[in-house]
């Protein structure tokens, strides 16, 4: 069932979701959520020259919906009316929403030469090139490759994992498999630490998270019924949780695919969690490792899509938990960021407007470390903050006494 | 996941509960789906306007005993003087403490406060840009009013706010003009400005420029002896820094009003506590929904033990004590049917009115107050609700949730909110479900 497709019916009109729209709030030219969500809607389905352009304006943050009271998926209106009416003009930008979008198949293509790649990606000439050809904004630095993925390491350890009595499967997603693969080697030993052995998805593609950001839709189906049908494989061989180290990864598994892109997961959903809430819940079951403690502050920054499934309170919870841990919750608010967004000519500016207030708060925090759940706002807070940011699984994999 | 305390709803009662859990050292939550009618609300804080008879009432204060006494159903009656009034000198505190100071008459007396219609409405406790009128109206001080239309901007109608002001006899005798204003900003738009709400505006005013050359034109059409209507359009959270500038800059005394909704006035308020709440260790839990709770048998009462929500469907959570604050049918605390209401988390004992016809006056604009604007949780004096007929005893009920009293008619849906939930904390910290 595809909730988008009705819900604006819902809509009372109180503008309330534009209130807290980050993009609104930064663009004065972009409509907000109500208009170009429910109201859009409405008139969309009279003719699609009601279509208007700014709707890919959206970061598809979910923000709007957190906030409206009546329960209308409003980002997911916009993402829907983005994937069935954007007009694809054949033009530098697209390719460059094409490379920005196929993480999985630039990360194939990257990691082996990582190096080599990262080096140019960084220099200050390519990145003047690819401002003014494809419009990456010159500002930003891509990600780096890993030099090797994680599923090329894991298969040495595949073996050893088995001995544990009892097993989950890991969607590892692009970015631990291809930019950080220690993230995912964090995770093995920590669930090793609780006794609990890793396995991976016999195959998986991406979440298809970038793919619908930039109105995709076709190959994002794509890769979800892919995702799906190995993730049914999974539940039926091993009967396994399947766990995210990525909020923006298990957000899109469970509701991207039913609510965005149509696609049936209800066979598998229930199974699939973001990694903090089996950690808590471990953790309360008696099921801790073994901490020592970590005498460090820490700011943490809570990413939509976390927000959105209403999650964020397992990660503080166990942040919290970690001993002689001092956790700062920050303001909830995006990082203008948004996966892909920030990264685009002509969205910069917007970006860092979104995040400024953000970024003034964690530079004047004296944290050593920020924390958060999201590959990208990571990138977006070290790139302009200058503090190193992590991952919640990074840092409990520090406390580990063996 | 487990707390001392969960409260379902982020409204003004669930904030204040919510607030002073962590005052008293519990580890608190607060479950909210999507925002409050403080998005739609003055932003003032009403105690009571008007007696259930609809007696006008001056100082709430003074006629309180007497009101309780002959209102004993009211949840004013239940809490009591002392704490109604501890609980609003605490909010008090508690907000301006987090940028936002509210302020009443010395004497205690109500104040009318103009209405986005041009009539004036009485409250209590208001925000530092509202003008507050006597209630003895005819020892006014005004000598003009000037309303500020704002070009293009369709959610407030100064023409309307005049004609009415003008209707008012205490006003006769002094001037009352509506005066159109631009706003340069909107020039340079690639969007319609008639589309644009109030808070559309206030991102366009949040520049230092813009202000300055809007103030500019405000020092032209008034001066600081009149008072100033203006729409609130300033501030997306920090609307308070605005209106300093403004004032600042003009030295001119503004008087807000809220607009169609959102209400930017109404929005500081759950900004400040909703911040407070989470600063101070809170654990929120914003955009969710409460969807039932497992009840247990104690004695001869019963006990919620979890509850679960749209994003916890299978681990529950529990707590020693919870506090229900999920307001009324606007908020989806109440379901009406065609022929039924309901409260729908824990179906708990409403007083209902049988018959479909009557919950409501024939007019919508009636005199009298509709009748299902009193339709709520009924419960015992510890605000304890029941579920067919047993009293649930680690449960609290607060807010506009409440049977017993009518928000609008009786002008004191902020009071009860406030004043219920601070006395729910202290009968939990009473309850033996808590030892500490
Ligand atoms: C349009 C309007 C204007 C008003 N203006 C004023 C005014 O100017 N001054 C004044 O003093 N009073 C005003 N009132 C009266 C108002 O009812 C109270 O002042 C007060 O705002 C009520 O607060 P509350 O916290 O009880 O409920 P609400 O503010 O309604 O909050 C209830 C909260 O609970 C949440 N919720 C509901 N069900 C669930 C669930 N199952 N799970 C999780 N969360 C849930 C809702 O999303 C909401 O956030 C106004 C009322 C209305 C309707
Ligand atoms: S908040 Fe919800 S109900 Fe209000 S305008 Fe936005 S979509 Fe409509
Ligand atoms: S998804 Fe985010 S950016 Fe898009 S309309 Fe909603 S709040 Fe705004
Ligand atoms: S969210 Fe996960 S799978 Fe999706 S693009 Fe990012 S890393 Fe790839």
């Amino acid at each position: 069932m595809n909730i988008a497709q009705n819900s604006f019916e819902k809509c009372i009109k109180c503008t309330i979701c534009t209130v807290y729209c980050p993009v609104a709030k930064a663009n004065p030219h972009y409509p907000g959520p109500k208009e170009c969500g429910p109201d859009g809607a409405r008139l969309r389905i009279k003719s699609l020259d009601y279509y208007d352009q700014a709707l890919k304006l959206c970061t598809n943050c979910k923000r709007c919906e957190t906030a409206c009271p009546s329960n209308v998926n409003v980002g997911d209106i916009i993402a829907v009316a983005r994937g069935k009416f954007e007009k694809k003009v054949i033009n530098p930008k697209l390719m460059r929403d094409f490379i920005l979008s196929r993480t999985d198949l630039f990360g194939t293509l990257s990691t082996p030469f990582a190096p080599v790649v990262n080096k140019i990606t960084d220099s200050q000439i390519i990145k003047t090139v690819m401002h003014k050809t494809i419009g990456i904004d010159k500002h930003k630095a891509l990600p780096k490759y890993s030099q090797g993925t994680f599923r090329n390491w894991f298969k040495k350890n595949a073996p050893d994992q088995e001995q544990y009595p009892r097993q989950i499967s890991y969607f590892h997603g692009c970015y631990v498999n291809y930019n950080d693969p220690d993230l995912g080697k964090d995770l093995l030993k920590v669930l090793n630490a609780m006794n609990i052995g890793l396995k991976l998805l016999n195959k998986e593609k991406c979440c298809g998270v970038p793919l619908i950001a930039n109105g995709f839709h076709d190959k994002a189906r794509k890769n979800a019924h892919f995702n799906v049908k190995n993730m049914t494989e999974a539940v039926e061989k091993f009967n396994t949780p399947i766990l995210s180290t990525s909020s923006t990864c298990s957000f899109t598994l469970k509701q991207e695919y039913p609510h965005v892109l149509d696609v049936d997961n209800s066979q598998v959903v229930d199974k699939i969690e973001y990694i903090t809430s089996f950690l808590l819940r471990e953790f309360m079951n008696g099921n801790a490792p073994k901490l020592k403690e970590i005498n460090k502050t820490i700011v943490y920054h809570t990413p939509c899509h976390l927000e959105r499934s209403g999650l964020a309170i397992f990660t503080i919870e166990l942040l919290r938990a970690v001993p002689g841990l001092k956790v700062i919750v920050l303001d909830s608010e995006c990082c203008g960021l948004a996966g892909t967004y920030g990264f685009k000519k002509e969205n910069y500016d917007v970006s860092m407007k979104i995040g400024k207030h953000l970024f003034e708060t964690i530079k004047n925090s004296d944290a050593d470390y920020a924390i958060t759940d999201c590959e990208t706002c990571k990138w977006q807070i070290e790139e302009n903050t200058n503090l190193k940011t992590i991952h919640p699984i990074n840092l409990i994999a520090q406390g580990l006494t063996a | 996941m487990k707390f001392d305390s969960i409260i379902i709803g982020g409204g003004i009662a669930g904030y204040t509960a919510g607030l002073r859990c962590l005052e008293a050292g519990l580890k608190t939550a607060i479950i909210s789906n999507g925002q409050s009618a403080l998005h739609f609300s003055s932003g003032s804080i009403d105690l009571l306007s008007h007696t259930p008879t609809g007696k006008i009432i001056r100082n709430p204060e003074a006629v309180f005993e007497k009101f309780a006494r002959e209102f004993p159903e009211h949840p004013y009656s239940k809490v009591g003087k002392e704490i109604v009034f501890e609980s609003l000198d605490w909010y008090k505190k508690i907000l301006a403490s987090a940028g936002i100071p509210l302020t009443h008459q010395e004497n205690g007396d109500n104040h009318f406060r103009i209405t986005p219609l041009g009539t004036l409405k009485s409250t209590w406790m208001s925000q530092p840009y509202i003008y507050q009128l006597p209630v003895r109206l005819e020892e006014h001080q005004v000598q003009r009013i000037i309303v500020v239309q704002i070009d293009n901007f369709r959610d407030f109608n100064s023409k309307m706010v005049s004609d009415n002001l003008s209707q008012i006899p205490e006003f006769k005798d002094i001037k009352i003009k509506n005066v159109s204003v631009s706003i340069d900003g909107f020039s340079g738009l690639k969007r319609n400005p008639c589309e644009l709400r109030s808070i559309d505006i206030a991102r366009i005013l949040s520049d230092d420029h813009e202000i300055s050359l809007f103030a500019e034109k405000l020092k032209k059409i008034a001066s600081p002896d009149d008072i100033l209507i203006l729409p609130a359009i300033t501030g997306n959270g920090d609307g308070l820094a605005v209106l300093n500038k403004l004032h600042q800059l003009t030295g001119l005394t503004i008087h807000e009003v809220p607009t169609m909704p959102p209400s930017l006035l109404g929005i500081r308020l759950e900004e400040a506590m909703s911040r407070l709440f989470i600063n101070n260790g809170g654990a929120l839990l914003k955009g969710d929904q409460v969807t039932k709770g497992d009840m247990a048998e104690d004695g001869d009462t019963l006990r919620l033990k979890s509850i679960y929500t749209r994003n916890f469907k299978e681990m529950p959570l529990t707590a020693a004590n919870f506090i229900l604050a999920s307001g009324s049918f606007f908020s989806k605390g109440f379901k009406a049917h065609y022929n039924q209401i309901k409260e729908p988390v824990f179906d708990l004992d409403l007083n209902t009115i049988e018959e479909r016809k009557s919950w409501h006056q024939e007019q919508f604009f009636s005199q009298k107050s509709h009748p299902f604007l009193s339709i709520g949780i009924k419960t015992n004096t510890a605000f304890n609700p029941m579920h067919k007929g047993v009293v649930v005893n680690n449960l609290f009920c607060t807010g506009s949730s409440l049977a017993g009293y009518d928000p609008i008619a009786q002008g004191c849906g902020s009071g009860v909110a406030i004043s219920t939930g601070y006395y729910s904390v202290n009968q939990m910290l009473n309850n033996s479900g808590v030892n500490r």
